[in-house]
């Protein structure tokens, strides 16, 4: 006969069981993965980090992070701030010259602080394996752990003051308390335990998938568009050491993303005293002044041009190039016309060159509802 | 038994007939490219050379294809690195495109020397074909004749008046224009390389080989190569192509760092 303690121990055994069996029986994460396709004629090698493959489920919740004004850890009105207050997708995914707050497109964190440099746009950076910002301080491979990928550039956007001015632990807990998010959390990373780490994952999966390459010279590359004998112009211009010798730096028919995203003293300046080039990054005396060669897609709303923005058009741009570099120590190789001031662009020139320029306008792109603001965030 | 024994004879004889159709195991190379400036290691971003037409020059990088890299032997038979068409990226910023190892089995066996073409050949030279960088950084542009650059060398000379001018030595297809835009014609200005040498290779082994680019040559071996002539790029100007590919074929030495043992 069975005495008390052994029918005791018998049962606290099946419970201990049934609970080890109902924790192995949680069902695996396995989110959806994404599909981003390439298109014709860009790479095929994707800067996508092994830890943070791009997944539906971590897109669709990186782009309410992305546009949600709580990423700076507030609620106030007056103290909401997203990636989208400057990344603003009709506008290229840059807050545009025309912005109402960031007067000619020159922008400044919820401190008032002005940003170091002017914004670049967020476009195609799945195809950038060689430094974010405009002197790569963030780059794969960094010996900084923390400044390796889109990732970091989220956690930086959050903390800098001059930009969110915000701390990590206050935006996940924000967030962690806000319904609907930690469920979506749950989808994308199987915890719905929200971390900063996961809102950086998040939020760099969707910037991965902001992909223009539906411009009208896309569709000509693909023998689907004919470029007006303007345009046409223009893109001979643009493709040859005689003309405006753009493609050496900044792609073309055979580098479809229109930059190499390599650095490059471009002669603005014949004295140089910048603290955030990418000498400053590399320590190589050699790169002193050069800054990214910035891709050229939906260029007309690139303004206001430059790491400092100093032209605000793209009017002023072709004249530059054409009539005003200055020759500098460090001034770039493939600046070869530096001492006649520029390519001599003739007006006609100049106007077949912003024609062709205007082909890289992808409004497919700028419109693409999977990358606009969503109607509802998760809590509302 | 004795059928045992006979077995045993007929195995023994087999045996080393068996060793005999064994095809030898192959060998293997390793190239290991150099960059040079009479001889010395290039130093870039200083100028500190000067050329044969007397322009003190600078070199910032060089990029450039080799392709069809083969070893040669003496009846001119041709034994590939690779299985493919054998392309090579090299970029003097880029330490690991300086090594090339062979990608397939290596006959051993006495080469009398190394082959290759610098740049791409015609067949090889299609627009699209690289689509990943640094290689889709190449491309040449289809107004010009399309494909990729064969080799980009790029620096800074000193002009006579002193002022510092910045050069493209880009070689690639070039053009003959009947007007300064229209190209009515491109010239194939790749160019194939035979260097002679005396490698045996073994079984097994590896042998490393050095590969010199002198790129002083570039300048120099055939016709004085003038900056101030010919100014800052020519990629649109055939005539100066012309003349740095004749030089060019001057510019590579093969110096055998380890021979098999």
């Amino acid at each position: 006969m069975m005495n008390k303690f052994t029918l005791i121990g018998l049962i606290l055994t099946g419970f201990w069981l049934t609970a080890c069996k109902t924790k192995d029986e949680l069902p695996p994460h396995r989110p959806t993965p994404y599909e981003l396709k390439t298109p014709f004629g860009f790479p095929t090698k994707l800067n996508i980090p092994s830890d943070n493959p791009l997944t539906e489920e971590g897109v669709s919740l990186g782009r309410f992070l992305f546009y949600d004004g709580r990423l700076s850890g507030r609620t106030h009105p007056d103290s909401l701030m997203s990636c989208s207050t400057c990344h603003i997708q009709k506008n290229n995914f840059e807050p545009g010259v025309d912005h109402p707050v960031f007067t000619g497109g020159f922008v400044h964190g919820l401190s008032g602080q002005a940003t170091t440099h002017v914004v670049l746009p967020l476009v195609n950076l799945v195809w950038n394996h060689s430094g974010y910002g405009w002197n790569g301080f963030i780059y794969p491979g960094n010996p900084r752990p923390d400044l390796q990928n889109i990732e970091d550039f989220v956690r930086i956007a959050v903390i800098a003051p001059d930009e969110m001015n915000g701390d990590t632990l206050r935006v996940k807990r924000l967030f962690q308390s806000l319904k609907g998010y930690p469920e979506l959390f749950g989808k994308a990373f199987g915890s719905e335990t929200i971390t900063f780490k996961n809102i950086e994952r998040a939020i760099a999966q969707f910037v991965r998938t902001l992909v223009s390459a539906d411009a009208p010279f896309d569709r000509y590359l693909r023998g689907q568009y004919q470029l007006s004998p303007s345009e046409l112009n223009g893109y001979v211009l643009f493709m040859t050491e005689e003309g405006a010798d753009c493609f050496h730096c900044h792609g073309g028919g055979g580098n479809p993303l229109f930059t190499t995203h390599l650095f490059y003293n471009n002669g603005k300046d014949s004295l140089l005293s910048p603290q955030h080039d990418r000498f400053s990054v590399t320590g190589d005396p050699m790169q002193r002044g050069a800054y990214k060669a910035p891709g050229l897609r939906n260029v007309s709303l690139s303004g206001p041009y430059m790491h400092d923005g100093r032209f605000a058009t793209l009017d002023e741009v072709i004249d530059f190039y054409s009539h005003h570099v200055v020759s500098s120590e460090t001034i770039d190789p493939l600046m070869h016309h530096v001492l006649q001031g520029g390519v001599q662009l003739t007006p006609g020139q100049k106007a077949d060159l912003k024609a062709f320029l205007l082909c890289l306008h992808d409004t497919v792109f700028l419109n693409n509802p999977a990358h606009s603001r969503p109607e509802k965030f998760p809590d509302e | 038994m004795n059928k045992t024994i006979l077995c045993f004879f007929c195995f023994l004889f087999l045996l080393p007939s068996c060793r005999k159709n064994q095809p030898e195991k192959p060998a293997s190379i390793q190239l290991t490219i150099r960059h040079s400036v009479e001889g010395n290691l290039l130093v870039v971003d200083t100028m500190r050379y000067v050329n044969a037409a007397g322009n003190p020059f600078l070199i910032t990088e060089i990029q450039w294809f080799l392709s069809h890299l083969a070893l040669q032997k003496s009846d001119g038979s041709l034994e590939p690195l690779a299985d493919d068409e054998g392309i090579y990226y090299l970029d003097t910023d880029l330490s690991d495109t300086w090594t090339i190892h062979s990608s397939r089995p290596i006959n051993p066996g006495v080469y009398t020397g190394l082959k290759f073409v610098f740049g791409l050949n015609q067949t090889d030279n299609t627009s699209g074909r690289f689509v990943n960088p640094p290689e889709s950084f190449m491309f040449w542009p289809e107004q010009l004749g399309g494909g990729y650059h064969y080799m980009k060398l790029n620096g800074k000379w000193r002009r006579p008046d002193g002022l510092i001018a910045p050069f493209n030595f880009h070689l690639g297809i070039g053009q003959v224009y009947d007007s300064i835009t229209d190209a009515v014609r491109f010239v194939q200005n790749y160019f194939e390389v035979e260097l002679p040498c005396n490698l045996q290779l073994k079984p097994e082994k590896q042998t490393s080989v050095e590969l010199e680019m002198k790129v002083e040559q570039w300048f120099s071996a055939r016709h004085p190569y003038d900056f101030d002539f010919w100014g800052g790029h020519i990629m649109q100007n055939q005539a100066a192509m012309q003349q740095a590919c004749e030089n060019g074929k001057y510019a590579f030495a093969i110096h055998i760092l380890n021979a098999s043992e």
